[in-house]
């Protein structure tokens, strides 16, 4: 329950982030940071429980809810994309620095390819010349970077919400 | 123990992968009306806040009083009337020799009546080209109205909720505009890249079109009121071989650095498809 409460808390005011900060900070071209996909894949990766999985479905929701794209695009695309570190994680790996670094890049690589996939779907005209592999690329190590200075954080209050008094 | 967590971990996935599709058919179907307004109930008043925040650290303006904020935008607003204004006559000049041969000519005033808004947000993702604004249908918004600055056409409505509306930008992949290049009255359509300039197509080969002629609403189609000025001819290529023409076009807007933009309220788009003749069945 403390983790759908936070994730009510959390993801809605990156998400307003997302759509009012981040657009001003102009990284490399059109490459940019998305905020609420490292968010939902770091608590994923340091908070492996079933109920974290709902994170995507607020993460999409608040997404879609300050885009053009359709409602359920960011829904599917981030659970497809947060599947990687819920799956992947366990206490011996969750702290190594490969496994952050894989789940930045698999996570933001199935985020965009399913997304591309399903804005195609519902009617979005893509120009593929203009979508450059490049800008990919950049978001990825952006992403990558952000999540790993960010997981010391996710993982405190994910150590926060597990914590349990025990009497002797 | 671990298999049973990693069973639930995906039935939820699943389920909630099942809820993105029918969340995506019923969106796709424009259904989910309620549920966004709910939505964006919650989100506009916090965006509006968070926008008032973090615009005075990247707009390089100075932080100016109400009054001079409020005389801005009046200024502004009188400044798209009067280029409103001199186009129209500009097209009068032109008009004036047609209705020397069209006697029955009429023609409608196009001086338009306009909101202002301020951008508050822009799109969640770098492939859809929308900006938010902080009026809705209680400001009198709807979908599909014309969205200007002092410079030129922005976009159109897209979707309105009661407290914010979203513009589809006219560099949009979305986007068609039918234009006329004013010099030349070529008639053509103007198709959004997301790259910053427009593509101009479908202008008759025979028409002369330069780089620097100004590009504005035709008005055909219905969908954008007439001479609203949209662009400047960049470059032209025109090939022999060639059905038409292309050029390219940029936009009087920057659009990535829009703050204020003014709705025009007073436009109705025609609705064409009551107009498309339907097929005569074989057997009447």
């Amino acid at each position: 329950m403390k983790n759908i409460i936070i994730a009510l808390l959390i993801i809605p005011l990156l998400a307003i982030l997302q759509s009012t900060l981040l657009p001003y900070l102009n990284f490399h071209s059109t490459a940019k940071l998305d905020l609420v996909l490292i968010m939902v894949l770091s608590w994923n990766l340091v908070y492996p429980n079933s109920d974290s999985m709902l994170w995507a479905l607020v993460g999409g929701l608040m997404l879609d809810a300050l885009s053009g794209a359709h409602i359920g695009t960011n829904v599917i695309s981030l659970t497809m994309a947060s599947l990687i570190p819920n799956l992947m994680s366990s206490r011996i790996w969750s702290t190594h620095i490969l496994l952050k670094i894989s789940v930045g890049i698999t996570g933001t690589t199935i985020y965009y390819l399913a997304y591309l996939l399903l804005l195609t779907t519902t009617g979005w005209r893509p120009n593929w010349s203009n979508l450059q592999t490049d800008d990919l690329v950049s978001t990825i190590i952006i992403n990558v970077f952000v999540m790993i200075l960010i997981l010391p954080l996710t993982r405190w209050l994910a150590l926060k919400i597990t914590y349990r008094n025990i009497d002797i | 123990m671990h298999r049973n967590k990693l069973q639930t971990n995906i039935i939820l996935s699943a389920t909630i992968i099942a809820i993105g599709i029918l969340l995506l058919s019923l969106s796709y179907r424009q259904a989910l009306g309620n549920f966004k307004n709910a939505i964006s109930m919650i989100l506009t008043p916090l965006q509006i806040n968070v926008y008032s925040l973090v615009e005075p650290l990247f707009v390089n303006e100075p932080n100016a009083p109400e009054e001079l904020v409020k005389l801005n935008a009046t200024l502004t607003a009188e400044i798209a009337l009067l280029r409103s204004e001199n186009i129209r006559l500009s097209e009068t000049i032109y008009e004036r020799d047609m209705l020397a041969a069209l006697l029955n000519y009429t023609k409608l005033d196009n001086v338009h009546t306009y909101i202002s808004a301020n951008v508050i947000g822009k799109d969640t993702s770098s492939f859809l080209q929308y900006v938010i604004i902080d009026i809705g249908t209680t400001g009198g918004v709807q979908r599909d109205m014309p969205v200007v600055t002092d410079a030129g056409l922005v976009g159109i409505i897209n979707e309105a909720t009661p407290r914010a509306s979203k513009i589809l930008l006219l560099n949009s992949d979305q986007m068609a505009i039918n234009v006329r290049v004013q010099n030349s009255r070529a008639d053509g359509v103007l198709f959004g890249q997301a790259s910053k300039d427009l593509r101009l197509r479908y202008v008759a080969l025979d028409a002369t079109i330069n780089a620097g002629d100004l590009v504005v609403t035709s008005g055909l189609g219905g969908s954008l009121p007439a001479n609203i000025p949209v662009g400047v001819i960049a470059s032209v290529r025109s090939r022999a071989y060639d059905v038409f023409q292309e050029a390219e076009v940029l936009p009087l807007v920057n659009l990535d650095k829009i703050e204020i933009v003014m709705i025009i309220t007073d436009f109705t788009p025609t609705e064409l498809n009551p107009l498309i003749s339907t097929p005569i069945p074989d057997d009447l």
